[in-house]
């Protein structure tokens, strides 16, 4: 680094605009959140006053909170899981090579571009109840009944929204899945063809424990993607019905926006903030126990 | 690159080992790439063949109803402008910003450094969702709730961390030879950045610029909290009208293909970006 040393001026001042964004438009508002999240600000009352812990108390005891809470680690975990099986399906097939995997390895990102709520849109279409697509392809099959809808009750549309949410995920995992399986040196695959080994026992001996890491990367930033999505529920499900979609990112938009409290939506937002960090920490204090249980060995 | 590993036996594979490999290659073409087809397709369908059994998957014909109905009956010509002035304003300013603090951060040595980058790589995952009411509550107080400004800012921010990251692996790829051989001809630091770094730079910086392009182009919680008067709507948001007591799902399609658009022009200008540094260059 030519330009390393006694740069501090310069480094200051060139830093010193992305600093002064951030400080405003994301910590300051952070730090305003948990002051309001005290406070019982409505836009339907006037004047607001400190009020403790209450806001969290009243949420804590809240069912519509848990069930909240709930689905959205049921949406989350589904789409995790089925994101990444599906992303590392494809990136073993890619790998494995065929007639157009060129194109589609260059395409297959596409999903991901396309903004989210086209996403829901789209899907809602397929999945609709007499013409879509999708659904009139599953009638006339006979694998649904004729008056099947993906819309009437909690768990279809939450798996309708589900599909979605994977379809424009699972190409980014699949992706980094593929990147990283080109990387693995081209002997040991050799070796492993000499053994004999059959495809399972080579993708699980040899190629697996070499994507591993990327795979955990993929696992959270799904889970974050997921844990925090709202465009595509809001779009396909809004919740419904009666609320048996609601995560947490859509109550907390609702509170704020449709019923106006504030407050309430702030300590909400705070609740499933630390519930996400919580479960980041958590799974990072397992990995890394783990690791050092097989370590110790 | 598949093609680097014969190896993995494609040359060897058995007949069955191909039938599987090509169902799955044809479910996997399908399913990506359907959606799309489908968007396009009900596009040129009237409000009756949408909702047709069975449905034609066939176009009988291409019908440009629906998208002239999106600007003269549902103005997304308006909402159309709001975007691209949120978009390229917010793209500017980021990539601006982004630029001279990924400078700093790659090629230049100060104390601080190393916590502002771990800063960064903390702020970049911060949900939007709770930034939605203190944004809320501040765009209010500064009177600009409901302006394309209260969605202009919070997008600068939040583009930010990603931003310069992504920008610091270009300026970290430029060899140090560069600039010692600047340094001992007597170029000045803002030289070395203006006439040696941003050139050197530029591929990296238009991809990312689209990369936040994308991004802003189509964001919908902070725009669909924050805009309540239609003239502001951004196209995202726009696509809301389409949803009366029915779903005029031609328009809605219509208009999907024109945001879609520009994504996928993007996309495709700079998809070396997005395949190998973005989704194949996550380090761990």
């Amino acid at each position: 680094m030519a330009l390393g040393r006694k740069n501090n001026a310069a480094g200051y001042i060139l830093i010193l605009p992305a600093l002064i964004m951030l400080a405003v438009f994301v910590i300051y508002p952070m730090f305003m959140n948990i002051v309001m999240s005290f406070r019982n600000y409505s836009l339907l009352r006037v004047g607001d006053q400190n009020i403790g812990l209450q806001n969290y108390q009243d949420l804590i005891s809240d069912s519509r909170v848990w069930a909240a809470v709930s689905r959205t680690f049921v949406w989350t975990i589904a789409n995790v899981i089925g994101a990444l099986l599906i992303g590392m399906g494809s990136a073993l097939l890619l790998f494995a090579g065929f007639k157009g995997s060129g194109i589609i390895k260059s395409m297959i990102l596409i999903p991901w571009v396309l903004p989210s709520v086209i996403t829901g849109y789209i899907w809602s279409l397929m999945l609709q109840e007499d013409a879509g697509i999708i659904t009139y392809i599953l009638k006339s099959l006979g694998i649904v009944a004729h008056d099947f809808s993906w819309f009437r009750t909690g768990p279809l549309s939450m798996s309708a929204a589900i599909m979605a949410n994977m379809w424009r995920a699972f190409p980014f995992f699949s992706l980094m899945i593929f990147a990283k399986l080109s990387s693995v040196p081209q002997d040991y695959i050799e070796a492993s063809e000499l053994e004999g080994v059959s495809p399972w026992q080579r993708f699980r001996y040899v190629l697996f424990p070499f994507i591993k890491p990327t795979v955990t990367i993929c696992t959270y930033l799904c889970f974050i993607w997921s844990f925090n999505a709202y465009d595509i529920l809001k779009v396909m499900t809004n919740g419904g019905p009666a609320e048996l979609t609601t995560t947490m990112s859509i109550m907390v938009q609702r509170e704020a926006f449709q019923f106006y409290e504030i407050s309430r939506a702030s300590a909400m937002s705070i609740i499933m903030f630390f519930i996400m960090l919580a479960v980041l920490l958590l799974a990072k204090v397992l990995l890394a126990a783990k690791r050092r249980l097989s370590n110790g060995r | 690159m598949a093609d680097k590993h014969p190896s993995l036996g494609i040359r060897y594979r058995s007949l069955k080992g191909k039938l599987v490999i090509g169902f799955f290659a044809t479910l996997l073409f399908i399913v990506v790439f359907f959606p799309f087809y489908w968007i396009i397709l009900s596009s040129f369908k009237s409000f009756l063949e949408i909702f047709e059994t069975p449905p034609k998957i066939i176009p009988v014909s291409i019908n440009f109803a629906n998208y002239i109905e999106a600007f003269t009956e549902y103005g997304i010509g308006t909402f159309i402008m709001n975007s691209l002035f949120v978009t390229i304003t917010t793209v500017l300013v980021t990539t601006i910003i982004s630029v001279c603090a990924s400078f700093a951060i790659s090629r230049l040595d100060f104390i601080g450094r190393d916590i502002f980058r771990s800063f960064l790589k903390a702020t970049q995952m911060f949900p939007v969702v709770v930034l939605l009411v203190p944004l809320f509550l501040m765009c209010n107080k500064l009177g600009l709730y409901g302006t394309r400004s209260s969605l202009i800012l919070p997008y600068i921010a939040l583009q930010i961390p990603v931003s310069v990251i992504l920008l610091s692996t270009y300026f970290a790829d430029i060899p140090a030879e560069m600039e010692e051989a600047a340094l001992i001809d007597g170029c000045s630091l803002p030289q070395i950045f203006f006439r040696i770094m941003l050139p050197l730079a530029a591929s990296g910086i238009v991809a990312v610029s689209i990369y936040t392009f994308i991004q802003v182009w189509q964001e919908f919680l902070i725009a669909s909290s924050f805009i309540t008067n239609h003239d502001f709507y951004t196209l995202t948001v726009g696509l809301t009208t389409f949803r009366g007591e029915f779903i005029n799902w031609g328009g809605l399609m219509a208009t999907s293909v024109i945001i879609a658009i520009p994504a996928m022009i993007l996309f495709s200008i700079s998809q070396d970006f997005f395949i190998n540094r973005l989704a194949g260059g996550v380090k761990e």
